[in-house]
C-alpha cells in the first residue's frame, strides 16, 4: 500500500532566462515501511524532491499525496502540522537550534504542539541514540556524529510515518556514517517507518530496499535492491 | 515555559549586540513619546494654572442671587464648592485722603481661596475677618501717610453703585488695611477699589450677591447650572437666559463645551494636533525600530527555518519576533518614563528660562501617572507595530530557503559599472559601490532616519528664518515704534490719556479705539473698479451674501477730536454737526497676491459719497450676541487709511468717527462687546534707539493709573528681542527632539553596519586571500562608509531645498534674503558630523573583519 505518491511533481527556480527546472514532472510511489535511497549527481534534484516531500518547499506544479492527502494544497498551518507530526526531516548539517539543550532539540516537534513525549519512548530513543549523558548539553558542545544523532532523535520523537534524510552522513566519518545508517535501519525495522534517504554514497545506498536515481530533475532508474 | 517563549528569551540573551541596539532604539523612541506627553501635560497644566491664576478656579457664575437662597445653592447635589462675592459697600474715608471713598467688594473665604484677586496682592495678606480690607495701590501712592496694618475709622454705606447719590444711612465702622492690591478703578468713581471679607451666613436676607460654583461633575455644568438657577427662582432675561455665566476657557481645557461650541474652541484642535504628532512619531519610530527587528529576525532566519522545518507554524514563527519585542521593550519603556521626565525637565526648564521674559511666567514641568501610563501604552503599541512587519515577513518564509539562508543574503542581481570610481579607486571602488547598492534594503531605515532628522531640524530652522525675515519686513513697514493697549473695560481715564499724549521726545503719536461692526449693502453699492477685480462675490469667506444683500465687515474707529478734524481738513472737508463719519473707501485689488507691493494695490470699494447716510449694525457675525443698529452721515470719503497704526483686514470698511461719538455708539452695544471695545490704542513714533526708553516711560505712566493687567506695552526693539528668544527657545526644543531621532538613527546605522559586515566576513576573507592587503581593505571600507554617509544627504538635501523654497514662496521672501539669514554653516556642520559619525562607526565595526583569520572566515558556512 502506497504511503507516498507524487504526480507530475515539478519545481522550478528563478524566472525568465535564469529559470532552472530542478524537478521535472516526477511520478513516484513509495510503499509503507520501504527504505528508499535516492541517488544522483550534485544538482540533479534529489534534495529538492526530498524537501518537497517534507513540506519545507512548495512545488511549482504537481501533486504530493501522503496517506492520500495532497500536501501541495495544504495551508501554512496544516502544512506545519504535517511537518511536525507526519514527517521527520534529517539534514546533512544537523540543523539543531544552538540555544536549546539537546533534550529540548529532540523534543522540539512535540514541544511546538505543547506536548511532552512519553517517558518510556523518550528514554528508548535516547538509549538507542546513545545520548543519555548529553541531554543537558548545548549542540555546540557535541561532536558531529552526536549532533546528527540528536537530529535523528528529533525526527523520531513524534513517531512520524515517514523519515526523510538529506545526506545525513555527508558530514561524518566512516564510523559515524555506519552508526547513523544502522540507526536508520533500526528505526525502519523497529518502528515500521518509511525512510527516504538522499545520498551520493553508493555503499550507503546499497543498505536500502530500493534505489531511485535522478538526473536533471527526472527519475532515470528505479530498482529494488531487496524484496 | 512555552518553547517559543523560551527560544525567544534565549535569542535575546545570546544576540546581545542586536538586543542592545533594539533596546536603545526602543528606549529613545519611548523617551521621545514620554517627552511629548510630558510636554503636552505641562502645556495643558500651564494653561489651566494660568487661567486659574488670572480668572479663578470656578466653573459657573450665578448673578443677583438673593442671600437667603445661598443655602439652596450650597446644598445642591451638583455643587462641589460655592463661593460668594458681593455685599458691596462704600466706606467714607476720614478727611485728608486724596479721594473720599473705599469702594469695597466683600468676598467669603472660599472666594479668596479659589479666585484670582489674591494673586494681585502686592504686599500684605488676604482679608481673613470682617473689617479687614486690601486696598488698590493708588491709595498708597496718593496717601503716603497710610500703610498696611493701619486701622481707619470710616462710615459705611451699602451698595457701591449708589454711593455718589449718597443720602443713605451710614454706619460707623473701622477698617484695617491688610494688603496692597495691584488694581485700579477709573478716577470717575472718585474712590479706591478695596476688597474685604464676609461671612455669607451673616448677610442680610434681602441683599443680592454673585455666586461662583465648582461643580461635582464638571461635564454637566451647562445643564446643571440653569436647573440650579431655576430651582432658586432666578428670573430669566429678555433673551430667555438665566443670569449665569460660564468659565468657558477653563471648562474647554477640561474638555467641557457649551452645546454647539466644540468646533469653535482651540482645545480640540490642540488635542487633535497632539494625537497627530503622537501618531506620526509612533509611525516614524515604529518604522525605524522595525529596521532593528528586521535585522534581528534576519540574523536568526536560519534557526527560524529549522523551527519551521520541524513543524513550527507561521503564527509560532511570527510570535518569536513578537515575544522578542515584548521582552526587549519592558525595561526600556519603564526606563523611558524616568528619562522622558528628566529630558522634558531639562528641555522645558531651558525653554522656560529663555522665554520667561517673553511670557512673563515660567512653565512648570508636570508629570502624572496617567501621562506615564499613556506614554507606556503608546510605546508598547509602537513596539508591536514595529515588530509586526518582520513577524509577518518571517512567518511567510519557505523553510528550506530560510535554512539555506538564501532569502535575505546580500546579493547583486546585476553589477553596474562605475567608470568614475573605477578610474580613481580601481576595482575596490566598484566593489564598494556595488556592496552599498546590494545592502540598500538593509540601510534603508538608517537613511530615512538620518534624512528625517535633518529635515526636522533644518525644516524648522528654515521656517523660523523665513518667519523672521517676514516679521522683520512687517516691522519695517510699521510706522510706529511703541504700541500701548489700554484695556480697563471702561472709558479710559482722561488724565492718563493726557499724560500719554504729553510724552516727551516722541516724533509722532496716534490714539484710537476700534470696534467691529458691519453694514448690509446691495450689489449695486460696489464700485465699478472693485466689481471688475472680483467684487463681493469674489470675497467669499469675508463677505456674507443673504437674499441678494451683502454683509460688509466694518471697523468703527474712534479718533481724538483734533486728530479727526486733521483728517477731515486733509480731505478738504469740514466736520458735520452730528454723527459725522469719515469712510476709508478702498479695498485690496489682489488680496491673494504673494508680493507685498501687489497686495497693497487698492481700488475704490463702494459707491459712497459725502452726505450719504450709512446704517451699521453691531452684529458683524452670526455669533455676535448684540444687534444694535446705528447710522452715520458720511462727512468725507478718503482713499486710504490715515497713519494711526491700524491695518484693517481685507474687505473691511473703516468708518472713522470722533472719540465721543465712538463711545456713544459702543455704549449701546451688548455688555460684553461694550466692555471689550473700551480698549484704547496709543502708538508712538520714537527717534532711533529710543523706543525702549519711551516704552518704559509709558509703562511708568500707565502703572500709576492702572493695574498691571489693564495695559500692555511693546516696542520694536522688545519685539525683535522676544522673537529672537522665542526662535532660539523653540529651536532648542526642536533640536533636542531631532537629537533623539538622530540617536535612534545612529543606533540603527550601527546595527545595520555590524549586521552587514558580519554577513560579509567571507567576502572580505576571499579578497584578502587573493592579495588585497589591509590598506586595501581599509580603503574599501572607507569608501563604503563615505558612500553610505552621503546618501542621507542626497535624500535629505533636495527635500530640504524644496521645503525652504516652498516656505520662501509662501511668505514672499526672496531666495537671496533667505540665504543671507539662514545659518548654512550649521547645516554644513551637521553634514560633516554625520559623515564623521558614520565613517567612525564603519571603521570601528570593520576591525573584526580586518583581524579575521582568512581560512577560518572562508570556512564560515552556516548551513
Amino acid at each position: 500500500m502506497d504511503i507516498l505518491r507524487t504526480e507530475g511533481l515539478t519545481r522550478k527556480y528563478g524566472t525568465g532566462q535564469t529559470m532552472v527546472t530542478a524537478l521535472d514532472h516526477v511520478d513516484l510511489q513509495v510503499e509503507r515501511g520501504q527504505f528508499v535511497a535516492i541517488i544522483g549527481a550534485s544538482g540533479s534534484g534529489k534534495s529538492t524532491l526530498l524537501h518537497l516531500l517534507g513540506g519545507v518547499d512548495r512545488p511549482t506544479s504537481g501533486k504530493i499525496f501522503v496517506e492520500d492527502v495532497d500536501i501541495a494544497t495544504l495551508g501554512e498551518e496544516r502544512l506545519a502540522q504535517y511537518r511536525r507530526r507526519k514527517v521527520g526531516l534529517i539534514y546533512q548539517f544537523y540543523n539543531l537550534i544552538p540555544t536549546l539543550s539537546v533534550k529540548k532539540n529532540i523534543c522540539l516537534p512535540m514541544l511546538l504542539d505543547n506536548k511532552e513525549p512519553g517517558k518510556e519512548r523518550f528514554d528508548d530513543i535516547v538509549r538507542t541514540l546513545g545520548l543519555g549523558d548529553r541531554l543537558e548539553h548545548l549542540p555546540g558542545q557535541l561532536s558531529g556524529g552526536q549532533q546528527q544523532r540528536a537530529a535523528i532523535g528529533r525526527a523520531l520523537i513524534y513517531q512520524p510515518a515517514i523519515l526523510l534524510a538529506d545526506e545525513p552522513t555527508g558530514n561524518l566519518d566512516r564510523k559515524n556514517t555506519e552508526e547513523i545508517i544502522s540507526l536508520l535501519k533500526l528505526s525502519n525495522r523497529q518502528y515500521k517507518q518509511t525512510i527516504l534517504l538522499v545520498t551520493h554514497d553508493e555503499n550507503v545506498a546499497l543498505e536500502a530496499d530500493r534505489i531511485i536515481k535522478i538526473e536533471d530533475g527526472k527519475i532515470i532508474s528505479d530498482k529494488a535492491v531487496r524484496p | 515555559m512555552n518553547i517559543i517563549r523560551e527560544y525567544s528569551l534565549d535569542q535575546v540573551r545570546k544576540n546581545r549586540r542586536t538586543s542592545i541596539s533594539i533596546i536603545v532604539a526602543v528606549l529613545i523612541a519611548s523617551t521621545f513619546l514620554c517627552t511629548l506627553l510630558v510636554f503636552a501635560q505641562s502645556f495643558w497644566n500651564q494653561m489651566v494654572q494660568q487661567e486659574i491664576y488670572t480668572s479663578g478656579d470656578w466653573d459657573a457664575e450665578l448673578m443677583d442671587v438673593p442671600a437667603d437662597r445661598l443655602g439652596m445653592v450650597r446644598d445642591n447635589a451638583g455643587v462641589k464648592t460655592m463661593f460668594v462675592k458681593g455685599d458691596n459697600q462704600t466706606a467714607f474715608l476720614p478727611e485728608g485722603t486724596a479721594l473720599p471713598y473705599f469702594l469695597i467688594q466683600n468676598c467669603d473665604s472660599n472666594y479668596w481661596d479659589a479666585m484670582y484677586e489674591k494673586n494681585m496682592i502686592l504686599r500684605g495678606r488676604i482679608p481673613q475677618a470682617p473689617g479687614e480690607v486690601v486696598v488698590s495701590k493708588d491709595f498708597f501712592s496718593q496717601n503716603q501717610t497710610y500703610g498696611i496694618g493701619d486701622t481707619l475709622a470710616v462710615e459705611i454705606d451699602s451698595n457701591v453703585r449708589t454711593h455718589m447719590e449718597g443720602s443713605q444711612q451710614k454706619d460707623a465702622a473701622s477698617l484695617t488695611i491688610v494688603g496692597e492690591l495691584d488694581v485700579s478703578v477709573s478716577s470717575g468713581y472718585e474712590g479706591y477699589l478695596a476688597y474685604g471679607f464676609m461671612e455669607p451666613d451673616e448677610l442680610s436676607p434681602d441683599s443680592e450677591v454673585v455666586v461662583y460654583l465648582q461643580m461635582e461633575r464638571r461635564g454637566k455644568v451647562y445643564t446643571a447650572v440653569p436647573q440650579i438657577a431655576q430651582a432658586i427662582g432666578l428670573p430669566k432675561d429678555e433673551y430667555g437666559n438665566y443670569p449665569c455665566r460660564y468659565h468657558s476657557t477653563l471648562l474647554a481645557w477640561h474638555g467641557v463645551y457649551a452645546p454647539g461650541s466644540f468646533f469653535q474652541s482651540d482645545v480640540p484642535k490642540l488635542f487633535l494636533g497632539l494625537l497627530l504628532a503622537a501618531g506620526a512619531s509612533m509611525a516614524v519610530f515604529a518604522y525605524i525600530i522595525r529596521g532593528a527587528f528586521g535585522i534581528s529576525a534576519k540574523q536568526k532566519i536560519h534557526q527560524l527555518g529549522i523551527l519551521k522545518s520541524v513543524g513550527a507554524g507561521p503564527k509560532q514563527i511570527g510570535r518569536t519576533v513578537i515575544y522578542e519585542a515584548c521582552i526587549l521593550s519592558v525595561i526600556p519603556i519603564l526606563l523611558s518614563m524616568v528619562l522622558g521626565y528628566l529630558f522634558s525637565f531639562g528641555v522645558l526648564s531651558a525653554y522656560s528660562g529663555m522665554t520667561s521674559e517673553v511670557f512673563g511666567s515660567r512653565m512648570e514641568v508636570s508629570f502624572s501617572p496617567a501621562a506615564a501610563l499613556m506614554a507606556a501604552v503608546f510605546s508598547f503599541v509602537m513596539v508591536l507595530l514595529a515588530a509586526h512587519g518582520p513577524a509577518k515577513q518571517m512567518s511567510k518564509i519557505l523553510p528550506i530557503e530560510a535554512v539555506r539562508g538564501e532569502q535575505y543574503s546580500i546579493s547583486v542581481k546585476k553589477a553596474k559599472s562605475h567608470p568614475v570610481l573605477a578610474k580613481h579607486f580601481g576595482f575596490l571602488g566598484e566593489i564598494a559601490v556595488n556592496s552599498v547598492n546590494a545592502g540598500r534594503k538593509l540601510y534603508h531605515t538608517c537613511m530615512v532616519t538620518l534624512s528625517l532628522c535633518m529635515l526636522l531640524a533644518f525644516g524648522f530652522l528654515a521656517a523660523f528664518t523665513v518667519s523672521d525675515i517676514s516679521n522683520a519686513q512687517a516691522e519695517n513697514r510699521n510706522h510706529f515704534d511703541v504700541n500701548i493697549t489700554l484695556r480697563t473695560g471702561e472709558r479710559i481715564d482722561g488724565a492718563l490719556l493726557a499724560e500719554l499724549k504729553a510724552m516727551q521726545g516722541v516724533q509722532g503719536i496716534s490714539v484710537y479705539a476700534r470696534a467691529n461692526c458691519a453694514v448690509w449693502l446691495s450689489g449695486s453699492d460696489q464700485s465699478a473698479e472693485f466689481l471688475q477685480a472680483g467684487g463681493f462675490d469674489g470675497a467669499d469667506g469675508y463677505i456674507v451674501e443673504r437674499d441678494g444683500r451683502y454683509r460688509i465687515p466694518c471697523v468703527l474707529v474712534g479718533m481724538e477730536q483734533d486728530a479727526y478734524e486733521n483728517v477731515l481738513r486733509e480731505a478738504g472737508m469740514e466736520a458735520l454737526p452730528e454723527s459725522s463719519a469719515i469712510i476709508v473707501n478702498s479695498v485690496a485689488k489682489n488680496p491673494g497676491a504673494r508680493d507685498y507691493e501687489a497686495m497693497q494695490e487698492t481700488v475704490p470699494y463702494l459707491n459712497l459719497r459725502q452726505g450719504q447716510r450709512v446704517e451699521l449694525t453691531e452684529k458683524y457675525s452670526d455669533d455676535t450676541q448684540g444687534d444694535y443698529e446705528f447710522t452715520v452721515d458720511v462727512a468725507a470719503v478718503i482713499p486710504s487709511m490715515p497713519e494711526i497704526g491700524l491695518a484693517p483686514s481685507f474687505y473691511t470698511l473703516p468708518v472713522i468717527v470722533p472719540m465721543e461719538e465712538y463711545y456713544a455708539i459702543i455704549g449701546n452695544f451688548s455688555d460684553e462687546m461694550e466692555v471689550y471695545n473700551y480698549r484704547n490704542y496709543v502708538n508712538y513714533v520714537a527717534p532711533d534707539g529710543m523706543d525702549e526708553e519711551i516704552q518704559g516711560e509709558a509703562e511708568r505712566i500707565c502703572s500709576a493709573y492702572l493695574g498691571s493687567s489693564d495695559f500692555m506695552t511693546s516696542s520694536k526693539t522688545e519685539r525683535m528681542r522676544n522673537r529672537g528668544r522665542m526662535t532660539g527657545a523653540t529651536m532648542f526644543v526642536v533640536c533636542s527632539l531631532a537629537a533623539l531621532f538622530g540617536i535612534v538613527g545612529i543606533s540603527s546605522v550601527l546595527s545595520a553596519i555590524l549586521n552587514s559586515l558580519g554577513q560579509r566576513r567571507k567576502e572580505f576573507a576571499m579578497l584578502r586571500s587573493v592579495g588585497v592587503d589591509e590598506k586595501g581593505i581599509r580603503r574599501l571600507l572607507g569608501m563604503e562608509g563615505f558612500l553610505l554617509s552621503v546618501r542621507p544627504m542626497l535624500i535629505g538635501l533636495p527635500m530640504l531645498i524644496i521645503i525652504c523654497a516652498a516656505q520662501c514662496y509662501m511668505m514672499g521672501v526672496s531666495i537671496v534674503e533667505f540665504l543671507c539669514a539662514f545659518p548654512v554653516w550649521v547645516l554644513l556642520m551637521y553634514i560633516v558630523m554625520v559623515l564623521l559619525v558614520i565613517n567612525g562607526i564603519y571603521m570601528l565595526a570593520s576591525k573584526k573583519i580586518r583581524d579575521d583569520v582568512i581560512v577560518e572566515a572562508i570556512k564560515d558556512d552556516t548551513v
